[in-house]
């Protein structure tokens, strides 16, 4: 096996550089360049060579660019008082519910997962607004970073989603139908978030400790008054996609347009709210895309090191049965995901994986939502995990403990894969439903 | 008595106004590439808002959104590369971090800082290689606008010389001031 | 000596080049008595898009590529010739020009260090719409989604709102009428299971580009001559099996779309052709302009040996 032996000294590299404290970018470039000279004696030259034009590909492409301008975002809301209103308004409407506002990680990452097509810019922009509240009013912090961790990754399950239609395009699937089958699955995950949520707080309350007295029916109603703005940027930014005017990439303008004319339209534009939140909001995409484009590069690397095929062949090898297969798969996607993002797994594991899962008699639209799963579950799986990176960089907890604070909502997660598995349904009944098969 | 001053001293004082000299160049720097990338993320939102009103109203394009745009997020991505480093807003496993002190703190965060500088060094060497050709044989986008490829290449090699540069007087700050603590994106 | 080639292809291992690739890779390793081991990457897995293989292969940091040519045109404009709009209306028109021009394309290569070994066809490319396009009224203002700088110029010049973005927009545009049509191949669409939210497919034929599979010039110097040979066999063998694909490809594609409820409109009158052609002649004219009398001599060339 010698791919194990491979990926055991990426393993390794990946400890030594980042245990080390290198930052994540650089020692992502080092794992991969190292990995290449030692294990495949390439050449530095040549790694340089490979490495250049790469590197500025994945700098230069569009489809990152909704990150930035989805992190501005949530930087306005959270320097005016749509984020504090936001919260003011679900602290009454939340105060019967077990867990209160920490539903608003869950619901609002649902929520913005319906806008934005990368889980990056839901974490970042959820937990820009919803974290330093949450602290402030006591919460978990556990129970905080692990819900937003989860959920975070939601934006890629529910529709617009970049991987469903990375998948789409490979596996030659409907990517409407992607889209539509994973509308329940994510429901569905999100619903397992709150129940875990409500079940945990009925437990221990302290977790969720109240903030006030019990609420009336005015200040209920005085809540819902101060949803209104929220309301209305989700229904331009959402309008905007279902209508056509803008595609999922271009709806993240659309959003900071809005936010920025509601922000005039309050008064509460200045100099300090544009030009700090512009900065700040520099800064921590160039922290998230120095980590992509750097990810990228460890994705080619494994390319050329020959990991994912020789491992997804071994797997090819072993004849195994469906749930059997399904199985070992999602233990390989799992270990997989540890290392790379999720566009890179899907790439380069699934020409040899999808006719697998096709021979084993798997429909490829629901064999997308299990491998959206997958992807999703290695958001948030250490060592290289983007939304613990992205909530470390948030709260500068460091990404053990995040990880720590996302495990039982990775489990959470796996339930829902198994559930999927055994009730393909949940993906499957309404793309059959909408397109009548 | 200043006279009295010995040869030593005068280095150290020397050697501490170059110090700041060149810690005060770089920050300049990094402020100026930092506003050109605010800069740029403003542009960006407003490509796509042109567009959407192009296509929506006018059914015309700019014929250039998708490209112009992920020019400007490498640029903005690279170019406030050292200022991010700057504040402390790149992230890392800070494991290690956590259980030293003193000068073992010191030698891991060097060590760290080299290591970085070594790896985008080589990065600049070979960007550098890129832009070189891409200028030389006047390369340019296989799209309508035919921009020259080498203007995209020269800003990342500008952003990765900044940050080859900030990341040299961090380490003279951390020998200087002992090192940083890490801090979260604001 | 052995050797150990990773190769890189942007498109799927279905399509027409990784079908070819497949046959090109298992004929090489026969051939070679399993000397030349290459391992295909797929759908870009290993990183590289057909823009960046020009320059890869040329470098080394590739041994091999299959690319499409019409990307990397920004670095070599005689690469532009096989995607020129309306130049080939046929297989053998396609086939034709492909062999006309291989000596202009194998010295481009040569001179960026590289060896061409064969080319690969992409079916013809039509528009699919709501509607059948058969005249320039009803194609005036019909927000028509291309794939390349030509596409959109020939297209704006046609009287259509061409409207550029990315592939991975396209279908969530269509479902949501963002546009209304899309230039590309019946294969392009019905990969992308178009028949859900469109009707017709006018098949305009408006190009067949070309994909070529080269190799860096040191590794193909370093080979022996029996590997040479080999490669060069395996080139011949996939090159016959993408052009003997070609219409049964096509023939598969139209049956897959009239089964899904899609209009395939294959007689296109000829006077739209025409006004279609004369909207791509600023595409010729920019092209010439760029690489001479060279282009010049292989379209009378083609031309001379189409009309006899
Ligand atoms: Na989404
Ligand atoms: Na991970």
């Amino acid at each position: 096996m010698e791919s194990l032996f491979v990926a055991f000294v990426i393993l390794l590299l990946v400890m030594f550089f980042l245990g080390l404290g290198v930052w994540v970018f650089a020692g992502l470039l080092l794992v991969s360049t190292v990995g290449l000279v030692f294990l495949i004696d390439m050449p530095l030259d040549r790694i340089g060579k490979i490495m250049s034009p790469l590197v500025i590909r994945s700098a230069t492409s569009w489809e990152i660019s909704a990150i930035p301008m989805f992190i501005w975002m949530g930087e306005i809301m959270l320097r005016t008082d749509m984020s504090d209103r936001l919260f003011r308004g679900l602290s009454p409407l939340t105060y019967h519910l077990p867990g209160r506002l920490l539903h608003t990680n869950i619901m609002g990452s649902a929520l913005f997962a319906a806008i934005s097509g990368s889980s990056a810019a839901t974490t970042a922009t959820v937990g820009k607004i919803t974290l330093a509240e949450l602290e402030k009013r006591n919460y978990s912090k556990m129970l905080a970073f692990g819900s937003l961790a989860g959920a975070g990754s939601l934006g890629l399950l529910i529709p617009p989603s970049i991987v469903m239609i990375v998948y789409g395009v490979l596996a030659e699937v409907s990517i409407s139908r992607l889209f539509a089958a994973g509308v329940i699955p994510g429901l569905m995950i999100a619903s397992l978030y709150a129940g875990y949520v409500m079940v945990v707080s009925l437990m221990n309350p302290e977790v969720a400790p109240p903030d006030r007295e019990k609420p009336g029916l005015r200040e209920m109603g005085k809540g819902l008054i101060d949803l209104i703005p929220i309301a209305i940027l989700i229904f331009i930014v959402l309008g905007s996609i279902y209508s056509g005017i803008a595609t999922p990439s271009e709806a993240a303008a659309v959003g900071v347009v809005a936010t920025l004319i509601m922000t005039v339209l309050t008064r509460q534009m200045s100099r300090e709210v544009f030009f700090g939140t512009l900065v700040s909001s520099v800064q921590t995409s160039c922290m998230i895309a120095a980590i992509l484009i750097a990810a990228a590069f460890l994705s080619t690397a494994m390319g050329f090191l020959h990991v994912p095929q020789d491992v997804a062949n071994a797997i090819g090898a072993l004849d195994l049965s469906p749930y059997q297969l399904i199985f070992i798969l999602a233990i390989f996607y799992v270990l997989l995901g540890m290392f790379l993002e999720g566009i890179s797994i899907t790439v380069m594991s699934l020409p040899i994986t999808l006719p697998l899962i096709l021979g084993a008699g798997f429909d490829p639209i629901w064999f997308g939502i299990f491998l959206v799963i997958m992807v999703e579950l290695a958001q948030i799986t250490p060592p290289v995990g983007f939304n613990l990176f992205i909530i470390q960089g948030l709260t500068g907890t460091p990404i053990m403990r995040v990880a720590l604070a996302a495990l039982p909502f990775f489990i959470l997660m796996c339930v829902g894969v198994v559930l999927l598995t055994l009730f393909p349904d949940i993906a499957l009944w309404l793309p059959n439903l909408l397109f009548n098969k | 008595m200043r006279g009295a001053a010995s040869i030593e001293d005068r280095k150290r004082i020397g050697a501490s106004v170059l110090i700041k000299a060149f810690v005060k160049v770089n920050d300049l720097a990094g402020n100026v590439a930092v506003l050109i990338s605010s800069a740029l993320l403003v542009y960006i939102v407003g490509h796509i808002t042109v567009e959407i009103a192009m296509r929506h109203f006018f059914e015309s394009s700019t014929f250039s959104m998708d490209e112009f745009v992920g020019y400007a997020i490498g640029a903005m991505t690279f170019l406030s590369l050292a200022h991010t480093f700057r504040y402390r807003k790149h992230i890392r496993v800070s494991i290690l971090q956590s259980f030293v002190k003193g000068r073992v703190a010191l030698a891991v965060e060097l060590l760290c800082i080299a290591f970085t500088f070594g790896i985008t060094l080589f990065l600049a060497r070979y960007i550098w290689r890129t832009l070189e050709r891409d200028f030389t044989r006047g390369t340019v986008s296989p799209t309508l606008t035919e921009t020259p490829i080498w203007m995209v290449d020269a800003v990342i090699f500008v952003g990765l010389v900044l940050f080859l540069s900030q990341l040299l007087a961090s380490a003279v700050l951390a020998i200087r001031d002992g090192v940083p603590e890490d801090e979260a994106v604001e | 000596q052995d050797v150990k080639w990773d190769m890189a292809n942007e498109y799927q291992d279905t399509s027409i080049h990784g079908q070819a690739q497949k046959v090109f890779t298992d004929t090489a390793r026969e051939a070679s008595g399993g000397s030349i081991d290459i391992t295909n990457h797929f759908g870009g897995s290993i990183g590289y898009k057909s823009k960046e293989h020009f320059d890869a292969v040329a470098d080394g940091a590739l041994p091999i590529a299959n690319t499409s040519m019409g990307q990397v045109a920004g670095i070599e404009p005689m690469f532009l010739l096989s995607s020129l709009p309306f130049l080939v209306g046929s297989a053998e028109d396609a086939r034709l020009l492909w062999e006309v021009a291989r000596p202009k394309y194998e010295e481009v290569f040569a001179r960026n260090n590289q060896v061409l070994l064969y080319a690969s066809p992409w079916p013809p490319a039509g528009i699919w719409a709501k509607k059948a396009i058969t005249s320039t009224d009803e194609l005036a203002g019909v927000k028509t989604r291309a794939w390349d700088a030509s596409g959109t110029s020939t297209l704006i010049n046609a009287g259509a709102a061409a409207i550029q973005m990315s592939w991975a927009d396209v279908v969530p545009q269509l479902a949501t009428g963002g546009i209304d049509a899309v230039l590309t191949s019946a294969e392009g669409g019905t990969n992308a299971k178009f028949w859900e939210h469109l009707s017709h497919f006018s098949a305009i034929n408006y190009s067949m580009s070309l994909n070529m599979t080269h190799v860096n010039k040191d590794e193909w110097d370093a080979l022996t001559d029996d590997q040479r040979a080999a490669l060069l066999t395996a080139s011949e063998a996939a090159s016959e099996a993408a052009w003997g694909a070609l219409a049964t490809r096509v023939a598969e594609n139209y049956a897959d779309m009239e089964a899904n409820g899609i209009t395939v409109v294959s007689e296109v009158p000829s006077e739209f052709l025409g006004q279609l052609s004369s909207a791509g002649e600023q595409v010729y004219a920019d092209w010439l302009e760029k690489v001479g009398a060279d282009g010049q001599a292989i379209l009378d060339e083609y031309r001379a040996q189409k009309g006899s």
